[in-house]
């Protein structure tokens, strides 16, 4: 049943379907760089540079890349955690870049985030209830005795006891932790929520049990996840689709099997290729190797921002940036050369 | 059998924390041969890492190895007085850290870092040193050595910096070499590259290896044998395909099955154990994996297995396989 729906949905992303939750063209997110004395830009850090996906109701995308690829800074510009320089995020039809602080407020309560380090992302002052609680009330979406039961709906929900209500973020371990920031952003019955690398800090025994619950949650509340993370299996796992970003852009967009069978972008290919797999006999798949590091996102090359360290790089690539080509079946890449 | 170069015999490093006793190495015992390469994996708090720092001597207060044995070719290395480790550590055995950002000086170049080591101990002048300096970056593969040499770690990115440590680790053509976690801060196309260059050092040096990590695909790549820790001790030790594909401890299993799979088709659940690692302050009786097992039985929760050898070469501690 669950597979059914969840089929319908990659159909759907794939035709490009009508019924588009989140819809993000060509955000740009700068950050200045500044020197001296005088504080004065010097050039700007381009860490999201054109990105341009949607998010369709109920299925998980999954951003992927390696870091400084700028795929947290593009779930934070979302939120409009920070103002994006460029583009439009546009939410149910409504255009999030334009809205005010006060006129963005209702969206907070549809769009919420977890976050990677279930350390320093819960105040270690507060109770596990008063985390919990603050955005209901906040929202004044209970009051008086309602605020509690809704605290311990949640807290049941997430695999927590009624009892840890009373007690410290320290008071828990890592996996427990970042159960109490599902909690919290399940608080507010969002739509969508963007899971920034939420297993990344986690073992992997706890990183199952994770990922498990944020799956039935999905099913269980019709949820849309963005997933940010750096760990190509997981991401493979938990995506309906995956997007994989370099250097600030977008490479390739694909449901997640195709993804993973077909990888078109030269990156992609080199990207899986590097992953190692808890598997010895077997074929051994050919590893692709990447020469050097990633560039700077302050100076990025011309052209294909891929190519100083792609194997099949030419001319065109120096010199013309190429755009995110429908390759059919929805299967989309940016590279010159793919087909 | 091949001659052994380093052997560990029930090693105990124990804790004396106000809150209590913390167990976190409790009798771990292992053999490593010459030019072999041994992986250790475990979850946080395993004890895999406290294993590597007891055999290099770094053990700090209120932190004490209270008993076992640490022969690094015949010669126990818990005996030797803290003058004689220090010519051994750096010399004939090496370290790699996890993060190579704080396991470096920030304030020397990091020519005089690795230069730092063989002045010490070859015995060699510092233009000399200088010179090992730049051979070892042009082997582990640093482009423009004669330039980098000069460069402070700021100005290196992830993979540089880790490269380095390798350099300053292997100048002394050490007889074991230990890598914590070496790959776990880098990202996965750096990983490959450093992963590649580790199994190229291994056959060039013949250094034996001990690969500390949370990351099976990482042992399935470098090691040749694997010691699987959980609560400070081996719970299964093997050759890599046996523990792999033939696991026989229910942790082992547990640990597979929690992994999402790459070449897995359609959607799968994933099993993940139950529960949480004990705390090492306060073990429960038995077997210390038993409260997450779905396998236990009752002598479990009162006796701890000694653990048992199936086979030559593979290792299990379960109350499923004692008889």
């Amino acid at each position: 049943m669950a597979n059914s729906i969840k089929d319908k949905i990659v159909d759907q992303a794939e035709k490009g379907g009508e019924n588009v939750l989140l819809d993000v063209r060509n955000l740009k997110q700068y950050f200045p760089v500044k020197k001296g004395v005088l504080q004065q830009v010097v050039g700007q850090v381009k860490a999201v540079d054109g990105v341009s996906f949607r998010v369709f109701p109920g299925e998980t995308l999954g951003l992927v890349g390696e870091s400084g690829c700028g795929k947290t800074t593009a779930g934070r510009s979302i939120l409009r955690l920070t103002d994006p320089t460029g583009g439009e995020i546009i939410y149910k039809g409504q255009h999030l870049e334009k809205l005010s602080p006060r006129g963005m407020r209702p969206f907070r309560r549809e769009m919420q985030i977890i976050f990677q380090d279930p350390y320093s992302s819960l105040n270690p002052r507060m109770l596990v209830h008063d985390i919990i609680s603050e955005p209901i009330r906040i929202h004044h979406l209970a009051q008086g005795k309602g605020v509690e039961k809704r605290v311990y709906e949640l807290l049941d929900l997430v695999g927590l006891n009624r009892k840890h209500a009373k007690r410290y973020p320290h008071e828990f371990s890592g996996g427990q932790r970042q159960r109490i920031g599902v909690a919290r952003a399940l608080a507010v019955e969002p739509e969508l929520v963007i899971c920034d690398e939420p297993v990344s800090a986690l073992d992997v025994s706890i990183q199952a049990q994770i990922i498990n619950l944020l799956e039935d949650l999905q099913n269980e509340l019709h949820l849309s996840y963005i997933f940010i993370a750096h760990d190509l299996s997981v991401v493979k796992h938990i995506s309906d689709r995956v997007a994989v970003m370099y250097l600030g852009k977008i490479v390739e967009v694909a449901a997640s099997s195709a993804l993973y069978a077909e990888p078109k972008h030269p990156y992609t290919q080199a990207l899986l290729s590097a992953i190692p797999e808890p598997q010895v006999s077997g074929t051994k798949k050919q590893r692709i190797l990447l020469q050097g590091d990633v560039p700077s996102p302050i100076n990025p090359p011309a052209g294909c921002h891929f190519h100083s360290r792609c194997r099949f790089a030419q001319e065109i690539c120096r010199q013309e940036v190429p755009a995110l080509r429908d390759l059919g079946d929805g299967h989309l890449a940016a590279c010159h050369l793919a087909k | 059998m091949a001659e052994s170069i380093l052997e560990v015999k029930d090693l105990r490093t124990y804790f004396y924390t106000e809150a209590g006793v913390v167990k976190a190495v409790n009798g771990v015992n292992f053999r490593l041969e010459k030019g072999q390469s041994l992986g250790v994996v475990g979850e946080s708090g395993s004890g895999k890492s406290i294993t590597a720092l007891s055999i290099m001597g770094l053990i700090k207060p209120p932190g004490r190895v209270i008993s076992g044995e640490i022969r690094l070719q015949g010669q126990d290395l818990l005996k030797k007085s803290r003058k004689e480790l220090e010519k051994i550590r750096g010399n004939d055995i090496a370290m790699i850290f996890q993060d190579p950002m704080t396991s470096l000086n920030p304030v020397l170049r990091v020519g005089e870092q690795i230069a730092e080591a063989v002045v010490l101990h070859r015995k060699v002048n510092r233009k000399e040193g200088w010179n090992v300096a730049l051979e070892m970056l042009k082997k582990v593969g640093i482009p423009e050595a004669e330039d980098r040499i000069r460069r402070f770690p700021h100005e290196m990115s992830g993979g540089m910096r880790q490269r380095v440590m390798i350099a300053i680790a292997l100048s002394c053509n050490p007889k074991v070499l230990i890598a914590d976690e070496p790959t776990t801060a880098l990202d996965v196309t750096i990983q490959a590259q450093i992963l590649d260059l580790i199994r190229l050092l291994q056959k060039d040096f013949e250094t034996a290896t001990i690969m500390i990590t949370h990351d099976l695909g990482v042992v399935a790549e470098v090691c040749r044998n694997v010691m699987v820790m959980y609560a400070g001790q081996p719970v299964e030790y093997s050759d890599v395909t046996t523990v792999l594909e033939q696991p026989k401890h229910p942790y082992t299993w547990g640990l597979l099955s929690s992994l999402p799979k790459l070449n897995a088709s359609g959607k799968q659940r994933l099993t993940p154990i139950d529960g949480m690692p004990p705390d090492l302050g306060n073990l429960p009786e038995g077997c210390a994996f038993a409260p997450r097992c779905p396998h236990k039985k009752p002598v479990c929760e009162r006796q701890e297995p000694s653990g048992k050898w199936l086979s030559p070469g593979h290792f299990v501690r379960c109350h499923l396989y004692e008889a």
